[in-house]
């Protein structure tokens, strides 16, 4: 008796242009569509590609062998300065309507607001909306402060691995209560403020619902697989064929982008010297990033955005992203240490504040040396009020999403890495 | 016993099968009263259709009386309360075996024991609190699971039988449910003991300003069950009526379909072909059987992920997947209960609407976060629950940032909050430009109306088929259908297309 056949889908397709846009988006440019005047305006170019100098070490273990590692990058063209990975961070304010003129130099993508929901022709899914082939000015409100980010959302396996991506913080507008805070938009890095609701917080100003920080850290964890930076823009891609969307031949690309190894560690775009591992003998583990800790002057950000420093009595606030394709374990402090977190938002929603559609959370604590995890995208915010000088230590694993580390123990998980970098803490 | 071949079935011999012949177990009354359910299912191999056109083997369960096993096994419905009866007839060529997880007393797992090739063997116990437990096969873990053998079985709180009384046939333009609908004044909830955050967020959304359609206009509270005065949503109508899914799969909807009036269940997996091949070719994860669970774990390498049995296109769009993709009206919230059975851990991030996690492997959270993106993990990385009440993060914010296989969301269906302009404004007349933009593709004419997203895992590599072909994975779509207005449907204008 033959086995039973279970088909994918029905064919052919009743609604044959959905299928078609979901397989072979459709292209466009211009906008922006139902123009709201806007607030803020800011621009972006993609894709740039760069070559990021890697330290000897790091070359020493990657796959490719390369002594630099070829990434694509979101460009901010009115900066001279614009061409870092991760991409310039983008700051607005809350209730700002912002118009993205996104400009295209190469082939087509798309840009994703990630955590601002506007209309899908402003979202930059290009199978739910188009990918655009000529400027397009997308419009979206950013009508929550928080951490967001942006990103490519093409081929997206590939283009945001390749580094098509950089942070999008919103910032609540400044309630006036420290002389010394500028205007919102908030200096990357500090001071500012954060929507949190910690009434009992030094410096909390109820109604608007906010906490001063005076140091600002950003942390995006992230790791390169070499052998994907070798491949092309359209790498794997899918095929189109118009006269019968549904061939399953539109979907034989036999590619490699399921079999992700990662072998380049780093935190913000800052890549650390390889002090133990490699890829015979895992984990690669990274040097301590610290505020002086060299970056490529033309690609790289400065490593104080990772290694904060911070005053006894200051806020800093840390915003977390998780750019990887791996689980990330984070462990921020000892036990026992006096830095406790204090976990005030996630993915640009505040926890906590009454009378909102945010009321049903609370803020929590993570102690000084407990572990937690986030998976790719995942962000949250955490405030922290050192009270003892110090160096205090954080460390992150990039954690296998599906594999164990062997056959002999299959519980252990497959920890292809591990990052580290510092709070400093001085009187 | 071999069956190792495989014909290729025509459509039409499929859907000759007519809708309705097909005798299936009653999954629940309308009664108030406890009810006792019996479910007979059977474990068997079949062939399943990658998207890429890939014949994989699979062990499925079969509801008897269906003409085909199914891929995830059929969800099995029940309230609190229930007298369930689940038969298990392993028509398998190895020993398997039947759980629940976390369903018995003190959230023990429910278990059969071995069951023995061309037995049967029965699992019979009393519905547990409302919540999303999974089924599946616990035998040499995960593989017997991975290659097939789980499904979801959903239960709703005793409460939930009492629906509100026909609204219908009232000719003036009002809100369908009116207000809590509780004897207690509480709205109900997908769960027998809901947290007071939980309670509270199902209490205001058909009452708060901020779960508006539009200022004035409320949205409606969530419904549990399709009331019988209620028509069938949209996709699953036209999925229904016009029999656009193989006649078991229709018939499976038809049984099931008033519980996805405002709920979707999201089954995922993730599939290596290699370990398939090899229980294709007589093989088993048995002691000898050519797969070693400890093997299978440090190698698994999925080459394709699924959502509901199905991936990409197949998965996001209403016709081939209308029991996954969401597609509402703005201002009728749904639950989403999303099972991992799949060896990754996945990260399923929604466009369009931040969601609720209400619950995590079954523990109503006291600290209701509002997220973008959340973890599904695999079942072997579920955290204990004796461990969790000893974590010094406490269970809620323990499982709000590890997560687990097995996740509740509250999806609000409010307009979506970043679209610039006066809210005052319907939603139509807000966007008309991008509502009536046809764009050209190949030669067809694509609209953008109604407003579509996508709902996808964002770890990306599981966005992949066969190593490739972006977006083919595991990923389905959120779609806005249209907005209420004076408390009716009133879809988006579809555009002029030449």
């Amino acid at each position: 008796m033959p086995l039973p056949l279970i088909r994918r889908g029905i064919e052919p397709p009743q609604d044959i242009p959905m299928f078609l846009k979901f397989v072979c988006p459709p292209t466009f440019g211009g906008g922006p569509l139902d123009p709201q005047p806007p607030t803020r305006e800011v621009s972006r170019k993609l894709d740039t590609m760069i070559d990021i100098p890697l330290p000897p070490s790091v070359a020493a273990v990657t796959r490719a062998g390369r002594d630099d590692i070829r990434a694509w990058i979101i460009e901010d063209p009115d900066d001279p300065n614009g061409r870092t990975f991760p991409s310039p961070i983008i700051r607005t304010v809350e209730g700002d309507i912002v118009w993205g003129d996104v400009g295209f130099a190469f082939n087509t993508h798309t840009i994703h607001w990630h955590g601002i929901e506007p209309t899908p022709m402003n979202d930059g899914v290009g199978h739910t909306s188009f990918e655009a082939t000529a400027n397009f000015i997308y419009q979206f409100a950013t009508n929550t402060a928080g951490t967001y980010f942006y990103h490519c959302h093409k081929n997206t396996v590939l283009h945001f691995e390749m580094g098509l991506y950089g942070m999008l913080v919103v910032d609540p507008p400044n309630p006036g209560t420290r002389p010394d805070i500028p205007a919102a938009p908030f200096p990357t890095g500090g001071p500012g403020f954060v929507s949190a609701f910690l009434p009992n917080f030094p410096g909390f100003v109820p109604g608007a619902n906010v906490v001063p920080y005076d140091v600002e850290a950003i942390w995006v964890p992230d790791e390169f697989d070499s052998i994907c930076h070798e491949l092309g823009h359209d790498a794997f891609m899918q095929k189109c064929d118009n006269n019968n969307p549904n061939d399953p031949n539109n979907f034989t690309q036999d590619g490699i982008l399921n079999d992700f190894i990662p072998d380049i560690f780093f935190i913000t775009g800052v890549f650390p010297r390889v002090v133990q591992g490699n890829l015979n003998n895992l984990p690669i583990i990274t040097a301590v990033i610290r505020p002086n800790t060299r970056t490529d002057p033309d690609t790289g950000p400065p490593a104080t955005l990772v290694a904060p420093t911070v005053r006894v009595g200051q806020t800093l606030l840390v915003r977390l992203l998780n750019a990887g394709y791996t689980i990330q374990e984070y462990r921020i402090g000892r036990p026992g240490d006096a830095l406790d977190a204090t976990v005030i938002a996630t993915d640009g929603r505040p926890f906590g504040i009454p009378g909102t559609e945010n009321q049903y959370s609370s803020p929590f604590v993570i102690p000084a040396g407990t572990r937690f995890r986030l998976t790719t995208a995942r962000r949250i915010d955490m405030l922290f009020r050192p009270t003892v000088p110090g160096i205090f230590p954080v460390v992150i694993k990039h954690i296998d999403w599906t594999k164990t580390q062997n056959a002999v123990v299959p519980i252990r998980e497959l920890v292809w890495g591990i990052t580290r970098t510092i709070i400093t803490v001085v009187p | 016993m071999k069956r190792r071949e495989f014909i290729k079935y025509g459509m039409c011999g499929l859907t000759a099968v007519a809708l309705g012949t097909i005798p299936l177990p009653p999954f629940f009354s309308r009664k108030a009263e406890a009810a006792n359910l019996t479910v007979n299912l059977s474990m068997e191999e079949a062939l399943v259709e990658m998207i890429d056109g890939t014949r994989v083997f699979f062990w499925l369960f079969q509801l008897q009386g269906s003409a085909f096993p199914s891929i995830p096994g059929p969800v099995i419905f029940a309230f609190t309360g229930d007298r369930v009866t689940i038969n298990v007839t392993n028509n398998l060529d190895e020993v398997h075996e039947f759980q629940i997880i976390a369903a018995g007393r003190n959230r023990r797992n429910l278990n059969t024991g071995p069951i023995q090739p061309g037995q049967t063997a029965t699992l019979s116990f009393i519905a547990p609190d409302g919540g999303t437990y999974m089924y599946l096969d616990p035998r040499n873990a995960p593989v017997n699971r991975v290659l097939g053998l789980h499904g979801a079985f959903v239960v709703l709180p005793a409460a939930a039988r009492v629906v509100p009384p026909p609204l219908l046939g009232n000719p003036n333009p009002q809100p369908v449910f009116p207000g809590p609908i509780l004897p207690n004044g509480n709205a109900i909830t997908p769960y027998t003991r809901p947290t007071a955050q939980v309670q509270q967020l199902f209490n205001d959304l058909g009452a708060q300003p901020f779960f508006e359609v539009r200022p004035g206009e409320p949205g409606q509270f969530w419904v549990p069950v399709r009331p019988a005065n209620q028509p069938i949503p949209d996709p699953l109508r036209h999925a229904l009526e016009d029999r656009l899914l193989p006649a078991n799969e229709l018939a499976r909807l038809a049984a099931i379909e008033p519980f996805l009036f405002r709920t979707r269940i999201w089954v995922f997996n993730a599939v290596d072909p290699f370990f398939n091949a090899i229980a294709q070719a007589g093989g088993n994860a048995e002691p000898g059987g050519g797969i070693d669970p400890a093997v299978f774990r440090a190698n698994f390498l999925g080459r394709y992920f699924l959502t509901n049995g199905k991936s990409g296109a197949f998965s996001s769009l209403e016709d081939t997947a209308p029991d996954t993709v969401l597609a509402a009206f703005i201002g009728e919230p749904h639950v989403v209960r999303i099972l991992n059975a799949g060896p990754p851990t996945f990260s399923p991030h929604l466009h369009a609407n931040h969601f609720y996690v209400l619950a995590v492997n079954n523990v109503v959270l006291e600290s209701v976060t509002h997220p973008d993106t959340m973890t599904v993990g695999t079942v072997e990385k579920d955290i204990p629950f004796r461990r969790l009440q000893a974590d010094p993060l406490g269970p809620t914010n323990r499982l709000f940032l590890n997560g687990g296989s097995r996740v509740d969301w509250l999806v609000p269906y409010i307009r979506p909050p970043d679209i610039p302009g006066n809210r005052n404004i319907l939603l139509q007349d807000l966007i008309p430009e991008e509502l009536a933009t046809v764009l050209q593709v190949k030669g067809l004419e694509v609209a953008q109306s109604p407003l579509e997203y996508p709902m996808h895992s964002h770890v990306e590599i599981d966005q992949t088929a066969a190593g490739g072909n972006y977006p083919q994975g595991l990923i389905t779509h959120f779609i806005f259908l249209g907005e209420l207005i004076n408390g009716v449907e009133v879809p988006f204008p579809e555009p002029v297309i030449m």
